[in-house]
């Protein structure tokens, strides 16, 4: 469980799904997948969207 | 006529794509523990109009000396990867199954034509790092304009030239102004 840090800044803990295995040489062979060809540098739009939830405590336990 | 440009600008643009942002689902607090579920999209598309984004972004730079410009939120609709989107999964780690489409059905053809009225695909030219990609017109959602101010330097990924947002534009208010007519029962 998260706590309140001194300072009043609150302090949490994250808790997310796991990325999902990327999709690079999916369908090759489909005439509009050439782009999954492209190895040269970062490529976009291979992830699916992913859910995070934090939880913290806002009851300083220490006052 | 190229149909992305990959140079950014000091402010959000209509037709912007942007990686990894978040949107908040909610935010709920039980006795003094606070809650904040958030997705987290690999992708979005900016659809609010761009006069408004520019008269947006005048405003909080001072140049238009009122807040009557000013906007409370930015449109966003996620983009999904093609195959994610044809296989239903693209949904799959927040645990909603969607409804795959046979590449070779109809309703497969017609995604590619965007003459699906849900879906825009979009293929990127080959100097753009972005798989084909879809945007669902279902899940639009609204972004705090801070927040994606502050996403503008680092996330920005490429924007949909000029011609080509419109064709988004329109269709997307074409979707969002639909008439949904009850079946009728003979």
């Amino acid at each position: 469980m998260a706590k309140n840090d001194n300072d009043g800044i609150f302090s949490g803990e994250y808790s997310q799904n796991q990325t999902s295995t990327d999709n690079l040489t999916a369908s090759t062979a489909d005439a509009t997948s050439t782009n999954f060809d492209k190895i040269d540098s970062e490529i976009y739009g291979t992830k699916k969207p992913k859910r995070i939830i934090f939880k913290a405590n806002l009851i300083n336990e220490d006052s | 006529m190229k149909i992305v440009n990959t140079e950014n600008q000091d402010r959000i643009l209509q037709g912007d794509i942007y990686k990894d942002i978040e949107y908040i689902e909610y935010i709920r607090d039980e006795s003094g523990v606070i809650e904040i579920s958030k997705i987290q999209f690999p992708l979005v598309y900016i659809m609010t109009q761009d006069c408004d984004l520019q008269q947006d972004h005048s405003s909080r730079d001072g140049v238009i000396s009122s807040q009557d410009k000013i906007l409370l939120s930015v449109l966003a609709t996620p983009i999904y990867n093609y195959d994610h989107v044809i296989a239903g999964t693209h949904l799959s780690d927040l645990n909603m199954k969607m409804s795959p489409i046979d590449r070779k059905s109809t309703m497969g053809k017609l995604l590619l034509q965007n003459k699906l009225e849900r879906y825009h695909f979009i293929e990127f030219p080959e100097d753009v790092h972005i798989v084909p990609s879809v945007i669902d017109f279902k899940h639009y959602f609204s972004l705090n304009v801070e927040y994606l101010r502050s996403k503008n330097p680092t996330n920005f990924v490429c924007r949909i030239s000029e011609l080509f947002r419109e064709s988004v534009s329109y269709r997307f208010t074409n979707f969002l102004g639909r008439i949904g007519l009850p079946e009728i029962n003979s």
